[in-house]
C-alpha cells in the first residue's frame, strides 16, 4: 500500500459574517503517494477552501493536517511559507507566472528560493520545460505565450522545487479542449513518470474524466469518494 | 535573480517610471543648482567684504572692541609684537595698520557722521581690494594732500563730486577736537552699499600731521586662502598676549558670519523639502506598483516566497528608482552649474538690491563637492524610507485573497 502523503482528520473552516459560513465542515481524508486526485463539486462547495488549507494558504477553525509527519494547522505563518517551498507544488486557475520572467526563469525562481546551485536551477528547470512540452520556449515571457503553454509553465514551476504533491486551482478552467487534454497528459504523465501527487479542484469534466480518484465535495462535506 | 526582477518590475509601467525618475532627478537637480547658487552669491559676498572691507582677521586695543574711542590705541611696542607674530605665520600674506575714527564729514549742503580710515596706500593696497572698486580718481596714487577717498553713494547723499571740498571734525586721543578740509581724490563703490555710506579714506600721513602723532587703532590681516579661517586666526590668538585682541571676520561681522554658518542648514533644509515631495511621489507610484500585483505578490507568498524576500524586492524596486534618477540628476546638476559657472546668472534688473545684500549683479555658481555626498545619502535615505509603506502594505496580503485578485 502507498505511504499517506496528506492524512485530514475532522477539519472545520467557518467563515465568520453576517451568516457564518461553513466551507469545510468535518472532512476526514487520506490522500496517499502517487494518486491522481480530483475534488469536484458546485461553485460554493468548499473545494477550493479544502485544497487552500491543504496547501497552508488558509487555517482551518478546527481539525488536523499532517503531511509528512507535520501537522501544518500548529505552524505560524513564517513556517507555513517554508513549508509550502518545499513540499507543496501550486498551479493557479490564472497562471500567475511573473509576466517579467522567461519561461525557464519562472521555473527556476522557486528553486532560487530555496536556495540551489544556478547550474541545478538552470539543469533542472530545461529539463521541466521539456517534459512539459516548451522546449524552444525556454527564453519566452508569459505574455509571448498562449493560455496552455503559460500553464504548462505553472506546471513545471509546480514541480521545480520538488514537492510532495501538487495541488491544482481550476488548472483548466481558462484553457481550451486542446489545451486541457495536453495539459492532462503531461500531468499524468509525470505522475506516472515520478508518481507525483497531483490534487484537483474542478467542476471540469475533462479532468474528472481522468482523475484516478474522484471526492465528491458538497456543503463542505465529502459526499462521494471513488477510485478507479 | 531578486534584483533581475526588482529591475525589471520598474520597466513593467514604463512611461509611469519614467515620470518618477524624472521627477527625482529633475528634484535633484534643482536643488544642486539651488546650493551652487546659494554658495556663489554667498561666497562672493563673503569675499567681496574680506577683500574690500573685513580682511581675513583684525587686530584692535581691548578697550577700542568695547568702546572705539580715539584713545584705545595699539602701542608702538604691541604693534612691534604683533608685525613679529604675523611676519612668522605662513598664511598671513599681509598686514595693513590704520586709524579709525568715529568723525563728521560736512559738505556745503550737509553734515552726517562717518568713520574715518587713515590709511597707509601701499599697506592698504596690499592687505585690500578697495583701490578695485574705484569709480572715479584714484586710491592716493597720486599723493594729492589731504586727499579724501568718499564712496559714490556718500558723495549723492553730500551733493559731492571729484574735487570739491568736504570738512572732517574728529577727536584725536588727547580729546582734542580737529576740523580739516580735505578734498574729494576718489570715488568708490564697493558691494556692500551698508559700508559706502559710512566709511572714507584718508592718509595716515595726513591725519598724524593734523594730531601730531601716529594713532593706530586697527591691523588688518589677510591670509593667503579664505579656508579655515577660524582656525588660522586661533593661531595668531594663541601668540598674541594681552591687551591685543584678534577678530576673526567672523566675529567682525557677526551677520556675514552668521548668514555663512546658516547658508549649510538652510540649504539641507530645502533639500530636506525636495526629498520629502520625492518621498510622496516614489511612495505613490511603488504603492501603485504594489497594488497593482497583488496577484503575483500573494503567488509568490504562496509557492513560498518569505516575507523578508517579499520585503527586499520592494525595498530593492525603490532602490533602483534612486540609484538610476539620483546620478542623472546629480550628472544634470554638476552640468547645468558648471555651465552657469562660465555664464553667470544676470540680475541686473535687480541689482540695487542685491548691492543691499553685498553682492554683485551677475551671479556665479560654485561646484560644492560635499553636497553631492549629502545628496547621494538623502536621495538613498528618501527611497529606503519611501519603500517601507508600500512594502509593508504587500507584507499584509493574504495570499488566498491576492490570488483571487480580491
Amino acid at each position: 500500500m502507498s505511504k499517506a502523503v496528506i492524512e485530514v482528520k475532522g477539519l472545520h473552516k467557518i467563515y465568520e459574517g453576517a451568516v457564518p459560513v461553513k466551507a469545510v465542515n468535518g472532512i476526514d481524508l487520506v490522500i496517499s503517494e502517487g494518486e491522481f486526485t480530483a475534488l469536484k463539486g458546485p461553485s460554493g462547495c468548499g473545494k477550493t477552501t479544502l485544497l487552500n488549507l491543504l496547501g497552508g494558504l488558509d487555517q482551518p477553525n478546527s481539525g488536523s493536517i499532517i503531511i509528512d509527519d507535520t501537522d501544518i494547522t500548529g505552524l505560524s505563518d513564517n513556517e507555513l511559507i517554508d513549508f509550502r517551498l518545499h513540499h507543496i507544488g501550486f498551479v493557479f486557475q490564472a497562471y500567475n507566472l511573473i509576466p517579467v520572467l522567461s519561461a525557464t526563469e519562472n521555473v527556476s525562481f522557486i528553486m532560487l528560493l530555496q536556495n540551489r546551485s544556478k547550474d541545478e536551477r538552470m539543469e533542472r528547470a530545461h529539463q521541466l520545460l521539456e517534459a512539459v512540452g516548451l522546449a524552444g520556449k525556454e527564453d519566452k515571457r508569459p505574455g509571448e505565450l498562449s493560455g496552455g503553454q503559460q500553464q504548462r509553465v505553472a506546471v513545471a514551476r509546480a514541480l521545480a522545487s520538488k514537492p510532495k504533491f501538487v495541488l491544482a486551482d481550476e488548472p483548466t478552467a481558462n484553457l481550451d479542449s486542446e489545451s486541457t487534454s495536453k495539459l492532462l497528459e503531461i500531468m499524468l504523465q509525470l505522475n506516472k513518470q515520478e508518481n507525483m501527487t497531483f490534487i484537483f479542484a474542478t467542476h471540469d469534466n475533462r479532468v474528472i474524466a481522468k482523475a484516478k480518484r474522484v471526492v465528491g465535495i458538497s456543503d463542505g462535506r465529502i459526499v462521494s469518494d471513488t477510485s478507479k | 535573480m531578486i534584483f533581475k526582477v526588482a529591475w525589471r518590475n520598474i520597466w513593467r509601467s514604463r512611461i509611469r517610471s519614467i515620470i518618477v525618475l524624472s521627477s527625482i532627478a529633475i528634484g535633484i537637480w534643482a536643488g544642486l543648482v539651488i546650493i551652487g547658487f546659494s554658495f556663489g552669491m554667498n561666497n562672493e559676498r563673503t569675499s567681496a567684504a574680506i577683500g574690500a572691507t573685513l580682511g581675513h582677521s583684525q587686530a584692535h586695543h581691548r578697550a577700542f572692541i568695547e568702546d572705539p574711542q580715539p584713545n584705545a590705541m595699539l602701542s608702538e611696542a604691541i604693534i612691534k609684537e604683533l608685525e613679529t607674530t604675523l611676519d612668522a605665520q605662513n598664511f598671513v600674506t599681509g598686514y595693513a595698520k590704520r586709524t579709525v575714527l568715529q568723525g563728521m564729514v560736512a559738505s556745503p549742503k550737509k553734515t552726517r557722521a562717518t568713520r574715518i580710515i587713515g590709511v597707509n596706500a601701499e599697506a592698504e593696497r596690499k592687505v585690500t581690494t578697495i583701490p578695485n572698486y574705484m569709480v572715479e580718481g584714484d586710491f592716493f596714487e597720486s599723493k594729492t594732500r589731504k586727499g579724501v577717498v568718499i564712496s559714490e553713494k556718500l558723495a549723492q547723499k553730500m551733493g559731492l563730486s571729484m574735487r570739491k571740498k568736504l570738512v572732517l571734525t574728529f577727536q584725536d586721543h588727547r580729546g582734542i577736537i580737529h576740523k580739516a578740509t580735505f578734498r574729494v581724490s576718489g570715488m568708490y563703490r564697493t558691494l556692500n552699499s551698508a559700508w559706502d555710506e559710512l566709511n572714507l579714506y584718508v592718509q595716515q600721513d595726513d591725519i598724524e600731521k593734523i594730531v601730531g602723532g601716529s594713532l593706530i587703532h586697527e591691523v588688518l590681516i589677510s591670509y593667503d586662502k579664505s579656508e579655515d579661517t577660524e582656525q588660522k586666526t586661533k593661531a595668531i590668538v594663541s601668540q598674541i598676549k594681552e591687551p591685543t585682541v584678534i577678530t576673526s571676520w567672523k566675529e567682525n561681522s557677526p551677520e556675514l558670519g552668521f548668514a555663512d554658518d546658516m547658508m549649510g542648514i538652510m540649504l539641507v533644509l530645502v533639500l530636506g523639502i525636495i526629498m520629502l515631495a520625492l518621498l510622496f511621489g516614489i511612495i505613490n507610484n511603488m504603492l501603485m506598483a504594489v497594488l497593482e500585483r497583488r496577484r503575483e505578490l500573494g503567488m509568490l507568498m504562496a509557492v513560498g516566497m518569505n516575507k523578508r524576500k517579499v520585503f527586499l524586492m520592494i525595498l530593492l524596486e525603490t532602490l533602483m528608482l534612486g540609484f538610476v534618477a539620483g546620478p542623472t540628476g546629480i550628472v544634470l546638476g554638476d552640468v547645468t552649474v558648471r555651465a552657469m559657472m562660465r555664464i553667470g546668472l544676470d540680475l541686473s534688473t535687480k541689482k540695487d538690491g542685491l548691492a543691499e545684500l553685498g553682492v554683485g549683479s551677475v551671479i556665479y555658481p560654485e561646484i560644492v563637492p560635499e553636497y553631492y555626498l549629502i545628496i547621494a545619502i538623502m536621495v538613498v535615505t528618501t527611497a529606503l524610507i519611501a519603500a517601507l509603506f508600500p512594502a509593508y502594505k504587500a507584507l499584509k496580503l493574504n495570499p488566498v485573497t491576492a490570488i483571487r485578485g480580491n
